[in-house]
C-alpha cells in the first residue's frame, strides 16, 4: 500500500513538474516580453525584470530560477488586468468563489447521476430508462456553454425567478451556475452508473439476494450500488477536470467573480504572467484530485491488487 | 474460342465426392488454367460478404445510428453545398440589412402599425381619460412619462397592437430596403436565419460554422490516428523496456487535464504564429494565412495530448494480436517490425482504430467549440459554431436566435456524431456488445 501511495505521488509530483516546463518553455516562446505591458519600458525597469526572472542569463539559469520561485509559490506578477499584483494572491482570492461552486456541482452530480442511474438499470428497456437514456446522451452532447447561456436565457432577468447579476450573499445566484456546471457530469456520470450496474446486477451475490426474497429496490441500493460504485469513482477524476474547464464558460455567462472568469480575461487581455500561473495552479489541482480520487478507489475497492498495475 | 470447345469439367471437389479420386488419371489437361464457365461453377450462391459488408449490414440494423447517420449527412450537405447556393458571403456587410431577425412584416402591415400608432399629445389625452374614469389626476412626471413612452412606442405595445389590427408575422429576414426591392420586382435571397450587426448573413456564417468545425473535427482525428497509431504499435509491439518507457510518458500526459494546456497552447502557439510564421513568405506563410494561425495553434495543441486514448487502445490490440501464429509465420519468413505492424497488424485492429478515430470527431468539435467560445479558437472573419454563440451573447435577450441556432446545431451535430460513431463501434466489433 505504502510503495503504491509513494508511486502515485512522485507520478503526480513528475506530471505537475511537467505542466511547469511546459509552461515555462511556452513562456520563452512569447513573443516580446511576457512579463512586460508596454512596447517600450523604460530601461530601468527592463533591468529590474531581467534580474528578477535571470532573462539575461542563459537558459537553464532562467530555468532553475523560475522553478525555485515556483516552488516559493511565487507565480509572477500580473502585468495587464491588475497591474502588480501577485498572481498568487489573486488565485487566493478568486479561486474559493470557484471551488465553492464547482464543488457543490459535483456533489449533485454525484447524487443525481448515481440515482438516475440506478433508476435507469431498474427500469432496463422500459419507458423510463429510455427517458433517461436519452437525455443523458443530449446531456454529454451539448457544450456546456449552450446549457449555460440556455439557462441564463430562460430563467434570469426580470419576473423571472434567478437573478442575472451574481450577487455573493444571495443563493438564487448559485442555483444557475451549479445547475449548468454539473449538467454534463451528472449524464456522465448517469450512464455510468447504468453500465455497472448492469453488471454488478449479473453477479452471483445478486441472484442470492433475489433467492433470499429481498425486494428489487434493497438489492439495487443496498447489495449491487456498493460494486457498481465503484467504476463510477475512476470517471470522477476526469469529471473534476472537465467541471473546472466547464467553469471557465459558466463563470463568464453568470458573470461570477471567480477564477476561471479571470483566466478568461486574462487570456483577452494577453496578462501572460496570469495565464501561465493560473495554469500551473488549476493543473496541480487537478492532477492532485485525480491523485485523491485514485487513492480512495483503491481504499474502496479491497479487491485491487496494489502491487501489480496493469497498464 | 478455344475455350468454348473444351469439355465442362465438374468442379474439383464434386468430382472427388463422385468417383472414386484416381491419381494416376490425371491428364496434363486438369492442371491448366480453369475457363469461364469452370469458375462459374465455384461461385458460390450468395457473394462473399466482406468485413465492411458485414458491418455495414449490422449497422443498418441499428435505426439509432442510421438516423443519426443521415442527420450528420444533412449536416455535412447544409455546410458543404448550402454556401454555394446561397448568395451571401459569410464575411459579406449587407449594409441595408443589419440587426433582422428571422422573420418580417410586409410593407403594408408596418404602414398599418405606423398609423395605428398614437402621437405623444393623443395618447396623454388616452391617460388622462383614463385617470378621469378611475377619479384621480395624473402628476406631472406621470404625464412626461406617458408623453416620453408614446413618443418611443407609439403609445402602446407593439405587439398588442399587431395582435389588434390582425398583423401576422412573416418567414425569413428581409430588410424595408429590400422588401421595396422586391415590390420593384426585383428578386430577394431572403436572411432565413436573419442578420447580425454588421449585416452579414446568419444562414450563411452557421454553415460556415458547422464548415469549419466538421472540418477541425475530422483533421484533429486523422491528425490524432497517425500519432495514436504509431506510437502505440511501437510501444505494444517493442514491449519490454521500450514499452515500460513509452507508457510512463502516456501517463503523464494522460494526468495532465488536456483542456487546460490545449487553452495554454493555443494561446502561446497563436501569438508566436502571429509574431513570425504569417509574415514569412512562400509555402509557410501561405498555409498560416489561409487556414489561420489559431487553428494551426489548436491542432498542435490537440495533436499533442489527445493521440493518447488512441495510442493506448491500439497497443492492447497489439499486445493482443502480436501472439498470434500469423505473426509468428511472418517472422519466420523474414518479416520485420515494420512490415509486421503496417501489413498485419494494423490492418487487424482496424475496426477499433476506425471506432476512436470517428469518436475523435465530435469530441473535437466539443473541445473546438469550447476554445473558440473562449475566444481562442478561429480567427475572424471566418468563423465557427462556438464563436458564433459567444458573438451572440451580447445581443442574447433581443436576439436569442443568434445564440440558439448555431448551439442547436453545434449540439444536434455531437450528439448524431456520438450516436453513429457508438452504432460504428457495434457493428465493426461485434465482440464488444454486451
Amino acid at each position: 500500500m505504502a510503495k503504491y501511495i509513494l508511486k502515485r505521488v512522485l507520478m503526480a509530483l513528475l506530471t505537475i513538474f511537467a505542466v511547469a516546463t511546459l509552461t515555462f518553455f511556452l513562456m520563452k516562446a512569447v513573443p516580446g516580453n511576457p512579463f512586460l505591458s508596454e512596447k517600450n519600458p523604460p530601461q530601468s525597469v527592463i533591468n529590474a525584470l531581467n534580474e528578477k526572472y535571470g532573462l539575461d542569463k542563459p537558459l537553464s539559469t532562467q530555468y532553475k530560477i523560475y522553478m525555485g520561485n515556483l516552488v516559493k509559490g511565487d507565480l509572477g506578477v500580473s502585468v495587464k488586468m491588475q497591474k502588480n499584483y501577485p498572481v498568487i494572491r489573486i488565485i487566493s482570492d478568486m479561486f474559493p468563489t470557484s471551488a465553492k461552486i464547482g464543488a457543490i456541482a459535483i456533489c449533485w452530480a454525484l447524487l443525481v447521476g448515481v440515482l438516475l442511474g440506478c433508476i435507469s438499470a431498474y427500469y432496463r428497456g422500459r419507458a423510463a430508462d429510455s427517458t433517461l437514456r436519452v437525455v443523458c446522451t443530449v446531456g454529454i452532447s451539448m457544450p456546456s456553454f449552450v446549457v449555460a447561456t440556455l439557462l441564463l436565457l430562460l430563467l434570469c432577468g426580470d419576473g423571472k425567478p434567478f437573478p442575472t447579476i451574481f450577487q455573493a450573499g444571495n443563493w438564487r445566484s448559485y442555483v444557475l451556475p451549479c445547475l449548468a456546471l454539473g449538467f454534463y457530469p451528472m449524464c456522465y456520470i448517469a450512464r455510468q452508473t447504468r453500465t455497472s450496474m448492469l453488471d454488478a446486477l449479473n453477479q452471483e451475490y445478486i441472484k442470492t439476494a433475489r433467492a433470499k426474497g429481498l425486494v428489487t429496490r434493497s438489492i439495487i441500493f443496498k447489495h449491487a450500488l456498493r460494486n457498481a460504485f465503484i467504476p463510477v469513482l475512476t470517471y470522477l477524476g476526469p469529471q473534476i477536470a472537465f467541471t473546472l474547464c466547464g467553469g471557465f464558460v459558466v463563470e463568464t455567462v453568470f458573470t461570477i467573480p471567480g477564477l476561471g472568469r479571470y483566466f478568461v480575461q486574462s487570456i483577452s487581455n494577453r496578462d501572460y504572467p496570469v495565464i501561465m500561473g493560473t495554469t500551473i495552479f488549476l493543473a496541480a489541482f487537478v492532477i492532485i484530485m485525480n491523485l485523491v480520487v485514485d487513492l480512495l478507489y483503491k481504499v474502496v475497492d479491497p479487491r485491487i491488487n496494489l502491487g501489480k498495475e496493469n497498464g | 474460342m478455344d475455350e468454348k470447345k473444351t469439355p465442362i469439367r465438374k468442379p474439383f471437389s464434386l468430382r472427388l465426392n463422385e468417383e472414386a479420386f484416381d491419381f494416376g488419371s490425371l491428364s496434363a489437361d486438369d492442371f491448366g488454367s480453369a475457363g469461364k464457365e469452370e469458375k462459374a461453377g465455384f461461385i458460390p450462391d450468395r457473394p462473399p460478404t466482406s468485413y465492411w459488408k458485414d458491418a455495414w449490414r449490422r449497422m443498418r440494423k441499428n435505426a439509432v445510428a442510421m438516423v443519426a447517420l443521415v442527420i450528420v449527412a444533412l449536416v455535412v450537405l447544409f455546410a458543404f453545398v448550402g454556401p454555394m447556393l446561397v448568395p451571401y458571403r459569410y464575411d459579406q456587410f449587407i449594409n441595408d440589412a443589419k440587426n433582422l431577425h428571422p422573420w418580417h412584416y410586409s410593407l403594408e402591415d408596418q404602414e398599418r402599425l405606423a398609423a395605428a400608432k398614437l402621437s405623444p399629445e393623443e395618447a396623454l389625452e388616452k391617460a388622462r381619460e383614463e385617470a378621469k374614469a378611475e377619479g384621480r389626476k395624473l402628476s406631472l412626471t406621470e404625464e412626461a412619462t406617458i408623453k416620453a413612452r408614446a413618443k418611443l412606442s407609439g403609445g402602446a405595445d407593439d405587439g398588442e397592437l399587431r395582435r389588434e389590427l390582425g398583423i401576422k408575422v412573416k418567414l425569413f429576414g428581409y430588410s424595408n430596403a429590400e422588401l421595396e426591392r422586391i415590390a420593384a420586382g426585383e428578386k430577394v435571397f431572403p436572411h432565413i436565419f436573419g442578420t447580425d450587426g454588421f449585416g452579414r448573413d446568419i444562414m450563411v456564417r452557421t454553415m460556415m460554422g458547422a464548415r469549419v468545425s466538421l472540418l477541425v473535427g475530422v483533421c484533429a482525428a486523422l491528425l490524432v490516428l497517425v500519432i495514436g497509431a504509431l506510437y502505440g504499435s511501437i510501444s505494444g509491439y517493442a514491449g519490454g523496456m521500450v514499452d515500460a518507457v513509452m507508457q510512463r510518458i502516456v501517463e503523464i500526459i494522460q494526468s495532465v487535464p488536456e483542456v487546460l494546456v490545449i487553452l495554454l497552447i493555443s494561446v502561446v502557439l497563436k501569438e508566436r504564429f502571429n509574431a513570425t510564421l504569417s509574415t514569412a513568405g512562400g509555402v509557410v506563410g501561405l498555409l498560416f494565412n489561409t487556414v489561420g494561425t489559431n487553428v494551426i495553434a489548436m491542432f498542435i495543441a490537440f495533436g499533442a495530448l489527445y493521440w493518447v486514448t488512441m495510442s493506448r487502445i491500439i497497443r492492447g490490440q497489439i499486445l493482443q494480436l502480436k501472439q498470434q501464429e500469423y505473426v509468428t509465420a511472418v517472422r519466420a519468413l523474414g518479416g520485420k517490425g515494420r512490415r509486421i505492424i503496417t501489413k498485419h497488424l494494423l490492418p487487424n485492429c482496424i475496426g477499433q482504430i476506425v471506432t476512436t478515430t470517428f469518436l475523435q470527431i465530435p469530441s473535437a468539435i466539443f473541445l473546438e467549440s469550447f476554445l473558440s467560445y473562449l475566444g481562442v479558437g478561429v480567427d475572424t472573419p471566418m468563423t465557427s459554431l462556438g464563436s458564433m454563440c459567444s458573438d451572440a451573447l451580447g445581443g442574447m435577450t433581443t436576439y436569442p436566435e443568434r445564440l440558439i441556432i448555431p448551439a442547436i446545431i453545434l449540439s444536434v451535430m455531437i450528439l448524431c456524431l456520438n450516436l453513429v460513431g457508438d452504432g460504428l463501434r457495434d457493428a465493426l466489433d461485434p465482440k464488444l456488445k454486451k
